[in-house]
């Protein structure tokens, strides 16, 4: 049996053990599959109580991301829990690719798109992962 | 959910190790400005990594910081969902989650509020209790004994292990050891200065003696000036003097240099590097790299070896997590409940299975939704019951028809009967009759030698019949 493929990296940085550079592949079966998506991970001082600050680096077209690559994902504002983790942010991110919510948008063109031509807006997501996140 | 297992373990081997030493180097950052004011007030000569454990109060209030313990292993299963590290202190909720103390106090006054980080369920907890109050009001409490023992009893390195102690023991001793026995705590100098004034620089214990270790003297092998704390630190790194002989060329060179110069001597003894893998050999470098190493079979197979022994590693690791899962699976099973917090993937929850065989209980968790759906198909069978009903009723009548039917045919049988019986019985008159009229005829017949009148009366009653 082999080991699964390398799926998420977290490298803390050098300066700043608070601040961490994340690597995130597309996963298998959505459009964003084949791209590497960058992203910055900090910590705030508060943290656990207070939850991570993610944003994505590389562009990416989805509903729920915007342009400034802000996430819009509910553990990460309002059902953030210290016994969450790094770990655990990181892979909720990753089912957020798979899964795009049009309905709780934060890029309202997106989700505009999404919701009235979906096969269209699928399709502009995996154009924007093989120009974007190579 | 393979999938998603994979992906878990994956990242659990490769952000675990990360996010362990950042948070180690958070806590121990949070603690360092003190230290390191600390050790501005000690002399210049000593040595660099003197972070560790330091007296400065009193013997009785000695604080230690637990969480920057270093253990020589963790079970996950004692490690507090918050920190990360083993529980001190731990408390339960109601809800059945354990944490430490300060952990869980403080997520009460984060944004979660008064909520268990675990399930979200909310915990009723005063700070400041009054006595009029009912003595139950806390939803957490003290987790039992047995918890604070188990974690009381993990094996820890000792604070001071930078310095050099090779103390290790349970972590309820840890004070203890610092406190009393251990060599490399550091206590303020007591001793009088020529002025009159306290040495107190922080010196560790092994140097403390009848006169200050502060004193000055000249090194016997250069001469610079040095005390007892910096001494072993100047042989070692600093003293261009303290020769050392090499054991393979014969040359004397400065302590300082001698590890440079072991790392490149040719002629200085060494294994062969294929020792891990059985070969005895050993010998001078120049030899190893001009003749044996190209005749060794352990140094040609250990490639093999090491990607063997990579794999197997690799292997021992996903069992680990594997391991882990399934007992983090089994866990939850046994609570009762799966949680899938952070997690926007939806477990299905195996409660819910058993609780809809229980008639009582299957509308528990029914929402609005499931409620119209279910009235609706109500309603649907209720109209198929009418139908059926109405059914029934038509097909009663139908038989009530038949049953008539039936009865009538058994009458027209009786009736058929009765014809049947009555044809038979003419039939045998007619036979009677046409005997009768044989005999009559035969009669005829021999009136006929004597001719008679009544010859074309009964030719008539001939042709009649």
């Amino acid at each position: 049996m082999s080991l699964p493929k390398r799926i998420i990296r977290v490298m803390p940085h050098e300066d700043n053990l608070r601040y961490f550079n994340v690597t995130i592949d597309g996963p298998s079966g959505s459009p964003y599959e084949g791209g590497k998506f960058k992203l910055e991970l900090f910590l705030p001082d508060d943290y656990p109580m207070l939850a991570p600050k993610v944003r994505f680096l590389t562009k990416i077209y989805h509903p729920n991301i915007d342009r400034l690559g802000r996430i819009c994902l509910d553990v990460l504002k309002a059902n953030w829990s210290p016994a969450l983790q790094v770990r655990t942010i990181l892979l909720s991110i990753q089912a957020l690719l798979s899964s795009p919510n049009p309905d709780d948008p934060l890029a309202n063109e997106v989700a505009e798109e999404w919701k009235s031509n979906e096969q269209n807006a699928i399709k502009t997501a995996r154009e924007w992962t093989e120009r974007f996140a190579q | 959910m393979d999938i998603i297992a994979q992906e878990l373990d994956q990242l659990e081997l490769e952000t675990r190790g990360q996010e362990e030493s950042a948070n180690r180097a958070l806590l121990a950052s949070q603690g360092e400005p003190s230290s390191t004011f600390k050790s501005e007030n000690v002399s210049v000569a000593s040595p660099p990594n003197s972070s560790g454990y330091d007296m400065t109060d009193s013997l009785d209030e000695a604080p230690i910081d637990l969480r920057t313990l270093v253990y020589v292993s963790i079970p996950e299963h004692l490690n507090c969902p918050i920190c990360q590290l083993p529980f001190i202190n731990p408390y339960t909720t109601i809800c059945g989650h354990t944490f430490c103390r300060t952990c869980i106090l403080e997520t009460f006054k984060s944004p979660l509020g008064n909520k268990c980080p675990l399930d979200r369920i909310e915990l009723n907890y005063k700070e400041e209790r009054q006595e009029t109050e009912e003595k139950n009001y806390n939803d957490i409490f003290p987790a039992p004994i047995i918890l604070s023992n188990i974690t009381d009893d993990l094996q820890v390195r000792c604070l001071n292990a930078s310095r050099g102690c090779k103390w290790i023991g349970p972590r309820w001793s840890i004070k203890q050891h610092l406190v009393n026995s251990c060599d490399h705590t550091r206590f303020p100098c007591e001793h009088e200065l020529d002025g009159g004034q306290v040495c107190g620089k922080l010196t560790e214990r092994r140097f403390l003696g009848d006169n200050c270790p502060h004193e000055l003297f000249d090194c016997a092998k250069c001469g610079e000036k040095i005390n007892i704390v910096s001494e072993e630190h100047h042989l070692k790194n600093e003293c261009t003097k303290n020769f050392h002989k090499c054991n393979g060329c014969n040359l004397e060179f400065p302590e300082k240099m001698f590890e440079s110069h072991e790392s490149y001597c040719e002629k200085i003894h060494v294994r062969c590097p294929g020792k891990q893998y059985g070969c005895e050999w050993r010998g001078s470098r120049e030899v190893l790299s001009q003749i044996h190493s190209s005749e060794c079979v352990f140094v040609k197979l250990s490639g093999y070896f090491e990607l063997q022994e990579a794999k197997m590693s690799d292997l021992v690791d996903e069992n680990k997590m594997l391991k882990s899962q399934i007992s983090t699976i089994l866990d939850s099973i046994t609570q009762g409940k799966m949680t899938n917090l952070g997690y926007s993937l939806q477990l299905e929850e195996i409660m819910d299975r058993d609780r809809s065989t229980d008639p009582g209980r299957l509308f528990d968790n029914l929402q609005d939704k499931d409620y119209i759906q279910l009235m609706m198909e109500l309603e649907v069978l209720k109209t198929d019951l009418n139908r059926l009903r109405s059914l029934a009723s038509e097909f009663e009548l139908n038989k009530q028809l038949v049953t008539a039917v039936a009865n009538e045919n058994i009458q027209i049988k009786d009736e058929l009967h009765n014809q049947t019986a009555a044809l038979s019985s003419m039939r045998q008159q007619i036979q009677f009759m046409l005997l009768d009229r044989r005999r009559l005829r035969s009669k005829l017949i021999d009136a006929e030698a004597t001719p008679s009148p009544k010859e074309s009366s009964s030719g008539r009653f001939t042709n009649k019949l």
